[in-house]
């Protein structure tokens, strides 16, 4: 499939999609545990997306289109990882122990706990945060990406916030 | 005042987004997306295809289904369907079953006949005939009697067998009369094919 000679409206295209990866890749960090396996998700998206270009009925539509993809990236991510998730963050935060000042452990420490209490969310709260909080689209943007209503849009964000705020509360996060 | 305590905590939410999504875009700046997914365009487009079609879902199933459908087939002929063998069994037991003494036969026992031994291989023809006499007289004969119980059943010969009576060699066996008997039955192949290749094995005895 990449294989294939894109056309010269194919190129420009992707070109213009190459302009939201800053974008795309805040809407993996959401996603992800670490900037550098945001990274990779944000390539595996603008990969998937290159294959498919050819099938790209609306130009208009691109940003949208762009973000979809990195979505159904990001939960094929997050439902291959569930296991090996947990096990990594353990290292993850041994690290940050021996090798960083306190107050930049209690940062770490307060952004691994919002890190899991956005995992724990359901899906269809989580996507809704992470589009709105991480990748900074408009409740019309992420009805859009969703295929759902913006009423929907925002109390999914209502309810994911208030989830999120009772968890961090519970692991003692205003200490 | 909840709605206040609910929207500050969140705004701390908020600026733990912020820090980590500063710090990493910082990461992502400095390395060189463009170039490293071009990369891989690149390289992915000289392997072409990873995943060959036909390993994909829908062809294996397919090909199971497919397989399946044949077995069933091949089970269903070998099951139902009769084989050669079978159908010339069926037809000679019908044909045997519709001649003159045939009751007679199959009250009557076939005792100490002799006659001339032939080799020990059975033609198919003789398998078919032992096969059915064996299926109406409920034992195992023996080649050399076959020609014999056949002769009995189309020449109308008496049942009981006497002791003192010389045994009945073939060579005796009046080839002639059997002829001219099937002369009438001329008209149906399969029966005439039949007492053909019994007489022939007769002629050749002799």
């Amino acid at each position: 499939m990449t294989g294939r000679k894109r056309t010269e409206n194919e190129k420009k295209l992707f070109e213009k999609l190459m302009t939201y990866q800053e974008n795309v890749f805040r809407i993996c960090l959401g996603f992800s545990k670490n900037p550098w396996d945001a990274e990779d998700l944000t390539q595996e998206a603008y990969l998937k997306a290159y294959r498919k270009i050819s099938s790209i009925k609306n130009s208009r539509l691109l940003r949208e289109w762009l973000f979809r993809i990195a979505k159904n990236s990001c939960l094929d991510y997050s439902r291959k990882n569930r296991l090996s998730r947990l096990f990594q963050l353990k290292f993850g935060n041994e690290a940050v122990e021996k090798n960083t000042p306190e107050s930049l452990v209690a940062h770490m420490e307060q952004l691994q706990i919002l890190k899991k209490s956005i995992r724990q969310l359901p899906n269809k709260h989580r996507l809704v945060f992470i589009l709105r909080e991480y990748g900074h689209l408009s409740y019309q943007e992420i009805a859009a990406v969703l295929r759902i209503r913006e009423g929907t849009v925002m109390s999914r964000l209502n309810r994911a916030r208030q989830a999120i705020i009772n968890y961090m509360k519970g692991k003692n996060y205003e200490k | 005042m909840k709605n206040n305590g609910s929207q500050e905590n969140f705004s701390k939410i908020k600026y733990l987004i912020l820090k980590e999504e500063e710090e990493a875009l910082r990461i992502f700046r400095k390395s060189n997306f463009r170039s490293q997914l071009a990369e891989r365009i690149k390289s992915e487009s000289k392997k072409g295809s990873s995943f060959p079609f036909w390993l994909k879902k829908p062809i294996p199933a397919l090909g199971i289904c497919l397989l399946l459908f044949f077995l069933g087939v091949i089970a269903f002929i070998s099951i139902f369907i009769p084989s050669p063998y079978e159908k010339n069994l069926k037809s000679i037991e019908k044909f045997l079953r519709q001649t003159p003494g045939y009751q007679r036969f199959v009250k009557n026992k076939v005792e100490d006949v002799i006659i001339l031994t032939m080799d020990n291989e059975y033609s198919e023809l003789e398998w078919a005939i032992k096969r059915v006499l064996f299926s109406i007289y409920k034992e195992t004969l023996s080649k050399k009697d076959l020609p014999t119980i056949i002769a009995q059943i189309f020449l109308n010969l008496p049942a009981e067998q006497n002791e003192e009576k010389a045994p009945i060699i073939m060579e005796d066996y009046n080839i002639l009369n059997l002829d001219r008997k099937i002369e009438a039955l001329k008209k149906r192949k399969k029966v005439y094919h039949f007492l053909l290749t019994f007489s022939k094995i007769k002629r050749e005895e002799v």
